[in-house]
């Protein structure tokens, strides 16, 4: 069997430290597993069991069925699976490429998006491909039906109907590497008990969660459906931090009753570009309009008049500052006359239409009352009122970069209820949890994403390292790495690392080698044909006139210079398919960046590999301030790097970590210690030691 | 601490916060008597954290100066460690080299160019370098460095905002009109930096000393003013043109300013000096001689008044005038000239011709003078030889080269570039590394060949806040908060300023 890792792949996205071993088994080793499994507990039914259907859960259980483990998705209903509860849309700027990650990880929700896409566009088109952020807005049923048949064929994974009432941990002194204890399974509220080693619990908002709608508040999670409080409980017991965020959803209208004649419709790409490294076209390519309208004055002051009527708009518990609702857009942004609003259709056949950028909460007459006050709405009819949620989310820094808890071995959190927000945050984490919680049942390497990986990576190193003040919402910004770790490239950063841990594909593994290494033949062709300024003035190619030996490679980096216009002195580029074409020309662009971003990468992965013991004291490391030390207490770093971004660590504080990791030779340093103090001693008190001064 | 205080105290009340209070000091674990008294009045002072000089509490002992006194008391200290009956609960040791400072950074009272110029303040040897590292040990310096990167923050906050947000919000501002804000947010910052790092190499001539050579024909005199200014036979001086063949080099402290002095061979060209041809020796000491001249921060030409100016003299001087050296002519032997007024008159003219110089850098001088007017005859001027007046015009020229630069005459506190002397090479390094990218920036948001309108679909925003980010950066590293952490501050302004999302 062939060695699944390109050599150069692995050094310049710097992955090599991390993987210790390659399982030589791959596909196959599902089926091992499964014999393999039953040994350990053979009346176990499943290794994995993952709680929640939403994007976390159904990412995650694929994922876990995918390394090989026996995997249940345990839901209230089988209905529930693929629910959109806010937006009709995937992707965006950061987000869109952290689809793309997931994709290349050989996740399910890009190919979904494909098939119940209405409307594609890539964002920041005009601002280079290191931004790009593919978007796509769904049909909402659609969706929901092909991730249903999705989940429900998928190899290896079985879908439970019921509801989880707790989990069960076995709280033995020999229990693991859990602060609190191991997991052992979960109780549904029927008493039936799924006895399993690894549980990813991913259920969104519903953990404490509560509806408000202007005064009203009562105990649900999405609308009509029931809350989940026993696992708080249990999650405070197990010494979880528990805290408090709201994010809310705007109203939904009735396309019938909108004048869309008066507004500004926008269009997708044509061509639509697919989500799914497996796909060259999407499902459906006729595609939907959106239309642009504006909030006004008027509008702004029903809603000032209305704030009292509101509960959801209290300043102690922590909205996003990103998605701030329409309430807190007027409160905060008095000189603005004016919001966006987009009316996005939620699907094919359907009159709904999601009316982006107004979540709110006062009541819903007034909500209707401003709805007709804008352009295109005079007429509408509200279909549903916006309402706000609050819920408990846990505080991440309970977290590994597997996403498994520090407390119960062998539990996951993955989603909202590690205080993100998002579709893309929660699928994200939901396939980094799902990968490592399968894993971990076969005794395998775990595989975490760091941030030089990718968006994922930087999104998980933020939640476990940082914690969380507000829903948590990936932005370029937030990247280090932004020139490397873009959209077109998730899978030469990721497939073969997932390969490599078992949970890519052989369609996908096929595909990708087959993309890469025509890359790489034509990266060489042009990297081969190099020239002086003279010849490739000649050729027509407007260069600098310096005695500086250009390859073809590097006149990619030339403004309106493509692989097409470069086939007229390398004809052999014509044989390349365009797809391959642009994704060279798109490295080439970037090259000079991502050689320093990669040596930055080394640099910091450097301070990655000096690992911190699990179990260290950090009160007793000598040097920390003490805000130090209650800082690191609190996010329990595995790694120096880590421990270097938690929020209050000096850089001197860091160093002492290092020197501690290093060991130093501590009792050398304590000897060279003894040494000077008794010098020190000699010096002030002139005779050796044993003179007692006894008063004078 | 409490513990040294009650053993050395024993039943008295702990001294008030910030008041010094009078005590007698007793051997720990014994009851008080005139037999145990180690102090029979000493000062206690105790300060309480965080408003310390470490940050931690901190206990203060003055005790009579007698070694006996101390070294008793010192003695003491550590008994207090040990209860009687008890085990040892703390053991007290002295401080580690430098543990003070290296508390009160890690406890964030003090911040890295403090600490810098605290090791400067401590090894000042002039007036000049203890002027300039006890200006750097305020904090003023780190907060200069955080408003810059705040500054840069900021801009970049908006360029962010760009990059993450314009594509589904309206700004009111257009993208190349937020460029075109942000730019010129840059060029203020950059020109003050600009500044700031000048002031840091000329701060550096305080600190590090001023590097002087002495440059002229053979025989012109070049060491016998060395040792005129120096006041001792540092060099050889003898009538034979070409004693001096290796570079010599001295140190002074003049008037502040510490100055390196070469005394180097004297500059000739071969062949032009008839007979005497120029051996491989002498050769190797001219070459020297150029090489040190053009690496020195001062050039003194010493000319011989009664000799023509050499040309290999001339066209060394004339490379040193080129790279920005400031440039000190010393007219000697003007003892043997016949009319001196008229030479001198003609020396004026004939230097500032081919190199240049200011009248106000010609001194006309006579070591011959200066040597020996105080012992054969009574001192008819107070300044035999002129000497003193060359060493005022150098003082003159080290003013004007240490001096801190003002960017900007309509800044209200002029005196805070005083303060960017004090930046060190570590600083002043990491500065330019922060200058190179905003250069980089304002190349990528100002493409020289396209207006400003229809710029804004050009300028790669992504590149631009890139450079933002490094410069950024290399500002952090410089107050010791290196490695990111600034993303949220960025996201802050992003949303202090911009409604979005949807």
């Amino acid at each position: 069997m062939q060695r699944v890792v390109p050599q150069r792949a692995r050094q310049l996205w710097g992955h090599a430290p991390r993987v210790r071993s390659i399982p030589n088994r791959n596909r196959q080793c599902r089926t091992f597993a499964r014999t393999f499994a039953s040994v350990s507990g053979s009346e176990q039914p499943y290794d994995v069991v993952v709680i929640g259907g939403g994007h976390a859960g159904c990412e995650a259980s694929a994922a876990a069925a995918r390394s090989g483990a026996r995997t249940a998705l345990v839901t209230p209903s089988r209905d529930n699976l693929g629910v959109c509860s806010c937006n009709p849309s995937f992707g965006g700027i950061g987000k869109g490429t952290m689809l793309r990650e997931i994709d290349a990880l050989d996740g399910v929700v890009g190919r979904i998006v494909d098939k119940a896409g209405v409307q594609f566009r890539v964002l920041n088109r005009k601002k280079g491909p290191a931004v790009w952020g593919p978007r796509a807005q769904i049909d909402r049923a659609l969706y929901k039906q092909y991730m249903r048949e999705e989940i429900e064929g998928y190899q290896g994974l079985s879908v439970v109907e019921g509801k989880v009432a707790d989990i069960i941990v076995d709280r033995t002194a020999e229990a693991g590497s859990g602060a609190y204890g191991k997991i052992t399974g979960v109780r549904l509220e029927s008493g039936q008990v799924i006895p399993a080693g690894n549980v990813v619990i991913t259920t969104g908002t519903f953990l404490g969660g509560e509806i408000h709608i202007g005064l009203d508040a009562y105990p649900s999670g999405r609308m009509g459906e029931a809350a989940t409080f026993g696992l708080s409980k249990s999650l405070r017991d197990a010494g979880f931090t528990l805290g408090r965020l709201k994010t809310g959803t705007p109203p939904r209208l009735d396309a019938k009753s909108i004048d869309f004649k008066v507004l500004e419709a926008q269009e997708g790409d044509d061509p639509p570009m697919p989500f799914s490294y497996l796909n060259n076209r999407v499902q459906v390519e006729q595609q939907l309009l959106n239309h642009e309208t504006h909030t006004n004055e008027a509008g702004h002051e029903i809603i000032r008049q209305n704030l009292h009527k509101s509960i959801h708009i209290r300043e102690t518990v922590k909205g996003p500052r990103y998605c701030p609702s329409l309430e807190s857009k007027i409160i905060r942004f008095t000189d603005k006359t004016s919001h966006i609003i987009w009316l996005e259709p939620e699907g094919f056949d359907t009159d709904i239409i999601y009316p982006n950028g107004i979540s709110c909460t006062v009541p819903p007459d007034v909500q209707e009352a401003f709805l007709k006050t804008v352009r295109g709405l005079e007429d509408v009819k509200m279909l549903q009122p916006g309402y706000g949620v609050e819920y408990d989310y846990v505080d991440p820094r309970h977290l590994r970069s597997t996403l498994e808890t520090k407390n119960i071995s062998g539990l996951f959190l993955a989603g909202q209820i590690n205080g993100t927000t998002g579709y893309e945050e929660a699928a994200g984490q939901g396939v980094v949890a799902g990968i490592n919680a399968g894993l971990r049942s076969q005794g395998k390497q775990p595989m975490p994403l760091t941030r030089a990986d990718g968006y994922i990576g930087i999104m998980i190193d933020d939640l476990i390292t940082k914690g969380v003040s507000e829903p948590y919402r990936m932005f370029t910004s937030r990247s280090e790495y932004r020139m490397s770790a873009r959209a077109d490239n998730a899978d030469t950063r990721l497939t073969p690392l997932g390969r490599a841990h078992g949970v890519v594909g052989d369609e996908r593994w096929t595909a990708y080698s087959t993309l890469s290494s025509q890359m790489a033949s034509l990266t060489a062709l042009l990297k081969d044909k190099a020239m002086g300024a003279p010849s490739w003035k000649l050729a027509g190619f407007d260069v600098r006139n310096d005695s500086t030996k250009r390859s073809a490679y590097d006149l990619l980096r030339l403004a309106n210079t493509t692989p097409a216009h470069l086939s007229r002195v390398l004809p052999d580029i014509a044989t390349f398919p365009q797809l391959v074409r642009d994704r060279v020309h798109i490295e080439a662009t970037y090259a000079p960046y991502v050689a320093s971003q990669t040596a930055a990468q080394e640099r910091w992965l450097r301070d990655e590999a000096l690992l911190l013991p699990p179990d260290l004291d950090f009160q007793g490391v000598f040097g920390l301030s003490f805000e130090e030390k209650a800082a690191l207490q609190l996010a329990r770093p595995e790694s120096v790097g880590q421990a270097r971004r938690v929020e209050g660590v000096t850089p001197a504080g860091a160093l002492r970590l290092l020197q501690f990791v290093r060991g130093v030779g501590k009792s050398e340093r304590l000897e060279r210690e003894r040494e000077e103090i008794q010098s020190r001693k000699a010096r002030y008190m002139g005779v050796g030691q044993g003179v007692q001064v006894e008063g004078l | 601490m409490l513990q040294i205080y009650e053993g050395l105290c024993p039943s008295t009340a702990f001294p008030k916060s910030r008041y010094a209070t009078l005590r007698k000091l007793y051997s720990p674990h014994q009851p008080p008597s005139p037999a145990t008294l180690l102090d029979s009045g000493a000062l206690v002072l105790y300060f309480p954290s965080p408003n310390t000089v470490t940050g931690e509490d901190l206990l203060e002992l003055h005790v009579h100066g007698g070694p006996a006194i101390v070294r008793a008391v010192l003695a003491a200290i550590p008994q207090c460690a040990t209860v009687p009956g008890k085990s040892v609960a703390h053991s007290i040791r002295y401080a580690e080299p430098g543990e003070f400072t290296r508390r009160a950074f890690a406890n964030n009272r003090m911040d890295l160019p403090q600490i810098e110029s605290l090791g400067e303040t401590l090894s000042a040897s002039t007036e000049q370098q203890r002027r300039i590292s006890v200006r750097g040990t305020t904090s003023s310096l780190a907060v200069r460095y955080e408003q810059w990167r705040m500054l840069l923050l900021a801009a970049r906050g908006e360029l962010e905002a760009l990059i993450d947000f314009s594509e589904d919000q309206h700004f009111d501002e257009s993208p190349a009109q937020l460029c075109a804000s942000v730019a010129a947010q840059v060029r203020v910052l950059r020109a003050q930096m600009e500044a700031h790092v000048t002031n840091a190499v000329r701060g550096e001539l305080l600190r590090n000393g001023i590097s002087m050579a002495l440059l002229g024909a053979p025989n012109a005199g070049k060491s016998s003013l060395l040792n005129r200014i120096v006041g001792r036979e540092a060099a050889i001086v003898s009538q034979e043109a070409g004693t001096t063949r290796d570079i010599v080099e001295v140190s002074v402290d003049l008037e502040g300013w510490l100055v390196k002095i070469g005394d180097m061979a004297g500059l000739r060209r071969a062949g032009l000096v008839g007979a005497d041809v120029v051996g491989a020796v002498e050769q190797e000491g001219i070459k020297r001689a150029k090489q040190r001249a053009l690496e020195s921060d001062v050039l003194v030409v010493v000319q011989d008044a009664t000799a023509e100016m050499d040309l290999e003299v001339t066209e060394t001087a004339k490379l040193c005038v080129e790279s920005g050296i400031s440039v000190v002519v010393a007219v000697n032997k003007i003892d043997q000239l016949s009319s001196p007024s008229a030479a001198e008159a003609a020396w004026r003219e004939q230097l500032h011709s081919t190199l240049g110089v200011d009248s106000s850098s010609i001194s006309f001088i006579s070591c011959r003078d200066a040597t020996i007017t105080p012992t054969t005859t009574v001192p008819t001027t107070r300044d035999p030889g002129n000497v003193q007046s060359f060493l005022t015009t150098l003082t003159h020229t080290f003013r004007a080269m240490t001096a801190a630069l003002v960017p900007d005459d309509s800044d209200p506190n002029p005196s805070i570039w005083q303060e960017s002397l004090g930046a060190t090479e570590r600083q002043r390094v990491l500065l330019s590394e922060c200058l190179s990218h905003l250069e980089a920036f304002l190349s990528a948001v100002v493409p020289d060949d396209i207006g400003l309108e229809e710029a804004a679909d050009e300028i790669d925003i992504v590149l631009a806040a890139e450079s933002l980010r490094s410069a950024a950066e290399a500002l952090a590293r410089i107050t010791g908060r290196g490695d990111g952490g600034d993303v949220e501050e960025v996201l802050g302004v992003v949303f202090e300023k911009f409604c979005v999302g949807k």
